[in-house]
Formats: C-alpha cells, sequence, structure tokens
C-alpha cells in the first residue's frame, strides 16, 4: 500500500477582480459556469494609435475611489482589491493573524502606467514635470508595498517580474517560501494593468492578434488562432502549510500537490521551438505529487491563442499524456490574456478541483491538434485533480498540480 | 579565529565564485582593490544630460569597460550582469552539464529602461522610431535573467525579484533557500542595474541625492549617490562543492527577509521590520550578536535611513557593538545591484581580514553609535560578517557570511 505525500501547500482562499467580476470563489465559479467572455472593442481608452481594437478591461465602477484608495496607482489598488478578497474568502478577520504571511506578488509589466506618466511630465515641462509621489510607483514591488501596508502583511515579501507565468510562479514562490519555513501562510496574487501605451507598444511588436492577418480575436487552440487578446486583471490565492491551516481551522479548499518552475530552451522573447522541446518538468511535477499522468483530469494551459505557444504548450501535453487525455483548457477566451493570469487559472483549478466547474471552450471549431481531448462540455464527474501549467516567451515553464482537499 | 562550528552539513549553502561589475570597472579584483584602498568611485554623471538638477553626482562604470562587455545590441544591464556572471562561472568551473540544472535569481529594478527611454521619447513626441523598438523587448529586469539562462543555456528554476534596493540580497536568499531544501544543488544569484534617466530624476525629484559624493553616517549628509554595477555569486550545497573539489570561498550561514508594512519610501523609526530581518538571519545562523564581526550597512547616506538604520543595529547588536560601513560610499547606490555587490564586498572582506572603510565620513554623526570605518580601511580578521539591504516599499533583507576557516 503507498501514500500519498504531504500537499505542498493547502489553499483556503481565493480573490479576484478583473473584467468578469471582483470578489471570492463565488465570483470566479460564477462567471467560469456562465462561460461568457468579457473580450469586446475597447471603449475605456484611445486606440487609435493601434491598429488593434479589442481588449478586456476592468469596469471603472468595479475599483471604487475611497479615500483610502486615493494613495493607490490602479495596479495597487487592484492588488489590493484582489488580496482582500482572498483573505476573506480565506475566512481571515483578525488582521494581526497576516502579520506573519508572506506576500509574493507576480507581474508582468508593473506599475508601467505610472512610469510613463512619470516620464510624460519630464518630456512635458522639464524638470518641473516630475513628480516625486509617481516616482517610487516606478519600482515593481510598489504594488507588494501597497498590499502589504494594507492589508499588514509584514512576512517576506516577494515581487517577480516574469512575462506569461508570472501568476502560476507566484504561486510556486509562495510555495517555496512556505518549504523554507520563511512564513507559516503566503499571500500570492498575479496582477497586470492594461492601459494605453502597453496596448499601443504591444500592437507595434505585433505581439497581439491580428498577427499574420485574419479576423482580430482570442482563439486559443484553434486553427484560427493569430495571437492573444490583451486583458487584466489580478488574482490572489492564500496558500498555507496544513499545519497552520488546521490550526486557524481553515476550511481547505484544495490541495497543491506540487509547483514546479523552470527554463525550457528558448531564443530571447522567443518561445522554445518543438525540436528543443522536452518535458522533464512536467514529469518532475507529476512524480512529486505521487500522481501518475492517467489520473490528471483536466489541465489548464497558457492558451493565450499565441500560434506558438499554442503549439509547444499541445505538443507538451501530447507528449506527457500520450492517449491518457485530460481535458484541456484555458481561462484566456473569458478574460483575455496578461501576464499574470496564471494565478487565475490556480484559483479555477482549485475550484474544478472542489466543484468540478470547468470552462468550456464553446469557440473551438477546428483544433490544431486532433489528439487531444479539449473541454468542450462541462466536466463529466467531481472531484478532479488539475494540472496548471503555463510557458513563457523566453522559455519559463511552471507546473502545479492541484487536487481535491482531502 | 572564533566562532568554530562543526563540520559542514551537506546542505549547507557556500560560495564558490563571484563576478563583478562595477564604476571601478570589470571584475572582483578591480573591484576590490578599489574598495580596500578607500578610492570614492563617485563623480560627475555622463551617460546622459543632467542639466537641470540639483545633483548630478554618481557612479558610473566607463565607457571603455562597457565597450569590452559583449554585443552592444544588448541593453547596458545586460551587458552588465553577462560580464558578472562570465567571471563567476569562469572562475567556479562549472560544467555545462551543470549549469543546465541550475537555479538562476537575478534581482533588479530598472532592466532596460534605460533603452526604453531612448524609445520612448520620441514616440511621446508622434515620432517613433521602429529602429529603437528592440529596447521594448528588453525592458523587463526578466529580460536579465532571461539573457543569463539564453547565453549559458541554463534550466533549472529561474526567477527576477523586484525588492527595489533589496533585490538582490534577496536573491541570494532564494537561492540559498533553494539549495538548502534540496530544489537545486547550484544557483546562480545575483543583481544588476544600469543607470536609467528615470531613476536619477526621481531620486531627484524625491530630494535624496547629495550634491556631492554621498557621505553615509556623517552629520553633515545631503542624501545618496545613484549608481550602477553587477554582481553573479555561485552557490552551492556544500556535499556539491567538496564532490567537485571547488574552491569554497564563504558559507551563507544565514538570511533574514521581513517588511515594514509602514510606507512607500520611508523606514519607520522603530526600525522593526530590519531589526526582524537581521534577527532572522542571526537565527538560521545559528550566531548570537556578539559572534558578528562586521556589518556591511545599507547605508545610502539618507537621514531617514541611516538614522533608521543605526538603530536596528543598535537593538539588535547594542551600542559600539560590532563594526560598521557602508561600501555605498564608494561606489554608490547601484539599486537593484546593490545587495548583491555589496555581498561580493562583505566576502572580500571576511576572505581578505580587511574592512573597506566608509568614505567622506567627516564627522560622524551623534546618533550612529557605531565606529563607522571613516575613510580608511580597517585590518580585521573577522570570523562572520552581515551584509543590510532595505528598499522602498518596506523591504528589508539581511545576509549572513561566515569566513571558511570557521569550520572545524
Amino acid at each position: 500500500m503507498t501514500t500519498s505525500p504531504p500537499p505542498a501547500a493547502v489553499i483556503t482562499g481565493i480573490g479576484h477582480i478583473g473584467p468578469l467580476g471582483s470578489g471570492g470563489r463565488d465570483v470566479i465559479t460564477a462567471f467560469v459556469h456562465a462561460n461568457t467572455t468579457a473580450i469586446g472593442p475597447l471603449a475605456e481608452f484611445p486606440t487609435h494609435r493601434s491598429t488593434r481594437r479589442l481588449g478586456a478591461l476592468i469596469p471603472a465602477s468595479a475599483l471604487e475611489p475611497t479615500e483610502e484608495a486615493r494613495r493607490w496607482s490602479r495596479i495597487g489598488h487592484m492588488a489590493v482589491t484582489a488580496c482582500r478578497h482572498a483573505v476573506a474568502d480565506a475566512g481571515i478577520t483578525e488582521s494581526n493573524t497576516l502579520h506573519r504571511f508572506g506576500l509574493v506578488i507576480g507581474s508582468e509589466y508593473g506599475d508601467l502606467q505610472s512610469t510613463e506618466a512619470f516620464d510624460a511630465g519630464f518630456l512635458r515641462r522639464g524638470p518641473r514635470g516630475l513628480s516625486a509621489f509617481l516616482f517610487p510607483n516606478t519600482v515593481m514591488n510598489a504594488t507588494a508595498g501597497t498590499v502589504s501596508i494594507a492589508l499588514e502583511i509584514k512576512g517576506p515579501m516577494l515581487t517577480l517580474n516574469q512575462p506569461g507565468v508570472a501568476g502560476e510562479l507566484a504561486v510556486a514562490r509562495a510555495i517555496a517560501l512556505l518549504e523554507a519555513g520563511r512564513a507559516p501562510a503566503v499571500v500570492a496574487c498575479g496582477v497586470d494593468a492594461l492601459f494605453p501605451i502597453l496596448y499601443e507598444a504591444l500592437g507595434l511588436l505585433n505581439v497581439p492578434s491580428p498577427r499574420g492577418g485574419g479576423e482580430e480575436a482570442c482563439t486559443p487552440f484553434d486553427q484560427r488562432h493569430n495571437g492573444p487578446v490583451m486583458g487584466e486583471g489580478a488574482t490572489a490565492v492564500i496558500l498555507e502549510t496544513p499545519e497552520h491551516a488546521q490550526a486557524r481551522s481553515a476550511a481547505i479548499l484544495a490541495h497543491v500537490r506540487s509547483a514546479h518552475w523552470g527554463g525550457l530552451p528558448a531564443r530571447p522573447y522567443r518561445y522554445p521551438s518543438l525540436a528543443q522541446l522536452h518535458h522533464r518538468l512536467l514529469d518532475r511535477t507529476l512524480n512529486a505529487a505521487a500522481v501518475p499522468a492517467d489520473a490528471i483530469d483536466v489541465a489548464y494551459l497558457s492558451g493565450s491563442g499565441d500560434p506558438d505557444q499554442d503549439t509547444i504548450e499541445l505538443a507538451l501535453m501530447a507528449g506527457i499524456f500520450g492517449t491518457d487525455r485530460p481535458y484541456i483548457t484555458s481561462v484566456t477566451h473569458l478574460v483575455g490574456e496578461h501576464g499574470s493570469l496564471g494565478a487565475l487559472r490556480v484559483a479555477a483549478a482549485a475550484m474544478t478541483a472542489s466543484s468540478g466547474v470547468m470552462p468550456i471552450l464553446d469557440y473551438l471549431r477546428t483544433p490544431i491538434r486532433h489528439d487531444l481531448r479539449f473541454a468542450t462540455q462541462p466536466l463529466p464527474a467531481t472531484p478532479a485533480t488539475v494540472l496548471v501549467h503555463g510557458v513563457a516567451r523566453g522559455g519559463v515553464q511552471a507546473a502545479l498540480v492541484v487536487g481535491p482537499a482531502t | 579565529m572564533s566562532p568554530l562550528r562543526s563540520r559542514y552539513a551537506a546542505r549547507d549553502v557556500v560560495v564558490t565564485a563571484m563576478g563583478v561589475i562595477s564604476p571601478y570597472g570589470q571584475g572582483c579584483d578591480a573591484y576590490w582593490e578599489g574598495l580596500s584602498t578607500g578610492r570614492c568611485a563617485l563623480g560627475p554623471l555622463t551617460l546622459f544630460p543632467t542639466d537641470g538638477f540639483p545633483s548630478n553626482v554618481g557612479g558610473q562604470v566607463d565607457a571603455d569597460t562597457v565597450r569590452s562587455l559583449g554585443s552592444a545590441v544588448r541593453s547596458r544591464a545586460n551587458r552588465f550582469v553577462i560580464a558578472a556572471a562570465e567571471e563567476a562561472i569562469h572562475h567556479a568551473g562549472l560544467a555545462p552539464e551543470t549549469l543546465r540544472d541550475a537555479a538562476i535569481s537575478i534581482g533588479g529594478a530598472g532592466g532596460g529602461m534605460l533603452e526604453a527611454e531612448a524609445w520612448y521619447a520620441p514616440y511621446y513626441h508622434g515620432r517613433e522610431n521602429p529602429r529603437l523598438r528592440g529596447a521594448l523587448r528588453t525592458m523587463l529586469p526578466a529580460s536579465q535573467t532571461e539573457a543569463l539562462a539564453v547565453r549559458f543555456r541554463i534550466e533549472g528554476p529561474r526567477e527576477t525579484p523586484i525588492l527595489a534596493c533589496s533585490s538582490s540580497a534577496a536573491a541570494i536568499a532564494t537561492i540559498t533557500d533553494w539549495i538548502a531544501s534540496g530544489r537545486v544543488d547550484v544557483g546562480l544569484a545575483g543583481g544588476v542595474d544600469s543607470l536609467t534617466r528615470i531613476c536619477f530624476m526621481g531620486f531627484n525629484a524625491l530630494k535624496l541625492l547629495d550634491k556631492r559624493p554621498c557621505r553615509p553616517f556623517s552629520q553633515d549628509r545631503q542624501g545618496m549617490s545613484i549608481s550602477e554595477g553587477a554582481a553573479v555569486l555561485v552557490l552551492e550545497s556544500h556535499a556539491h562543492a567538496a564532490a567537485r573539489g571547488a574552491r569554497i570561498r564563504a558559507c551563507v550561514a544565514g538570511s533574514g527577509i521581513a517588511s515594514d508594512a509602514f510606507h512607500p519610501i520611508a523606514p519607520p523609526a522603530n526600525a522593526e521590520g530590519a531589526v526582524r530581518a537581521m534577527q532572522e538571519a542571526l537565527t538560521r545562523a545559528d550566531l548570537t550578536p556578539r559572534e558578528m564581526g562586521y556589518v556591511n550597512a545599507h547605508g545610502t547616506g539618507t537621514i531617514q535611513n541611516d538614522r533608521s538604520e543605526a538603530v536596528a543595529l543598535e537593538q539588535v547588536f547594542g551600542a559600539g557593538n560590532v563594526l560598521v560601513s557602508s561600501t555605498k560610499s564608494l561606489i554608490g547606490h547601484t539599486m537593484g545591484a546593490a545587495g548583491a555587490m555589496e555581498a561580493v564586498a562583505t566576502l572580500l572582506a571576511l576572505e581578505a581580514g580587511v574592512l573597506p572603510p566608509t568614505a567622506n565620513l567627516d564627522v560622524p554623526d551623534p546618533e550612529v553609535p557605531f565606529d563607522c570605518i571613516a575613510h580608511t580601511p580597517r585590518s580585521n580578521a573577522v570570523a562572520c560578517a552581515m551584509s543590510n539591504s532595505f528598499g522602498f516599499g518596506g523591504q528589508n533583507v539581511s545576509l549572513i557570511f561566515r569566513h571558511p576557516c570557521t569550520f572545524e
């Protein structure tokens, strides 16, 4: 008789703010269940300097301009909102409980909006146009600082800059902090905002859909895929050691059975090539979780709609799962792509593990591979064991196994 | 030397090599020559126009050194960090197959913003230059970690921690954790930042730059001096280093990481976050405050930082009970690279038995009750030393290193 290793961490709370809502597990469950997309023509800011028109933004009304929030940047406001939802979702009511917590923020672009505003002040008016108030936000950890002050988190605080998989990395690093005994619990948050200069710059770099022609749309894994449609959001996950969660009698939403990350060979700013792919990291992640490939029911992938990313990620899945095919899904078609979306994938995976709800890829007409099983109908059974996987430009790869609380 | 400790444990983390780019030039030898002679490398900045700003003093890697650092296609920061890593890897003698599974953690703050600024200015004025667009691809600090992974074909876990001025100290703590927990056997830890116009303008806007070379712990200090550079350390488990016969330069005995949760840019007067970081490092190192011989202070030269750090040091060590200096007085504040560059300074001081001085310290601040090694290096063979890094956002990281001779 074999026994499963203890979970690397337990998830006790999730919080989110994005184009489809703001709240805890109920909000995420609701929009995953509804499977409606927030992607549409952008009306919140002018797009005339870009050749793209689509996106998914948080409604202005969702970020209430409270007295406290006046001191925060927009992305700081997003992160605080998501983290507070997660803390409430975890049933933490005493602020001093959070003093010993750690905090990990994952972000691709941080508060680049403030950086641009700061520099624009100089270009407009010279040294007199510089804002001492804006400058601290130009350092990417300002968002974490804002969250730590708002929530009174005094343990280790990390901000991780990472394209593509900043969200998964935040969660995995939070688990590494638990493993190292740096904190008994950690708030992990992925956050990225969308704003005009970023939208325009990504367009100039020909990153978003419709790269190479075709219709501008978000169609991951489909023959029509031609790049991501950009979105924004913040998702926070409360991770605890099993002992800490038990000591405070927390309700456990899901287990993270293992979390690993590493790099695949890739050229700068490129996805790995098919010729250089290997699945050592996936093997290690499944082995550490003591979960055989055929026990994975669902796989949440980056699924941004970038053809290169879709191709290699599905090749990795085919390589690791063979004919033992989990349902492949993604959340990008719901809320658009951003570099820290992986935190939402982890949160959604926790809901899949606990209640079976799963995004349906209803836009899928002709998948780019026919030897894999895509989530085109609801999951037939619960609870589920879920793989969350992401791969980024530059080759960084992250994988986590999320299972039901046992 | 004391304190002695029993043998290394297999997963004790040791430093086996280092590499540096600094305002003194390329390499650890140039770096230590400058630090150990107390030569201040600060002066007028020439990398970009500074007209109209109150202060233009800082540290800068000279143009000849930069030209020697490989492809100019790369961002200035990427050239720095690759050169520092090349030195470290060369001296470590790591085989490519060992490097493949190594971890990387390279802290930073500004990334390739210097080049992105050059793209943005004409874009802002409606005259975008497509030839400068490539700068957007190396703008993020993560591009520096990626550059190392690509250059050395490293596939292990990697990350780019951003903790403002504590970034690269956190990188060292991170790799230490991963080795100690068995995630990896080898890792590259360090940091890099190049000067950027935004950083220069920002600290001017905050009125935190001294018009003269900075004077940490001096009664008449007027602020800091910004600077640039990179440092990369090769860290290994002792078992791994011993098995391949590597020279052990020092042991990473402990580290502490704590947050203030107080103010976006100011430390609390009681410095309780800094105190917790130092105490955690001491606990993890299994050392008492009395066993610490030297502290390489964060020591920026701002009144807020210096006073707060002095309060923290006094709480942890007691007034006058440890030697303290700030190497920022010699090379300036290298932002995200500072933690790693000062860790290297601390390690070189342990090795040489010479403590670098605090330059420009003519009138010691009476509220800093420590011997801050004014002007002149001090011969003093210490067994254990601490390097402190504190950053905007309330980020406190303390590292403790032990001389290899302290192991039986």
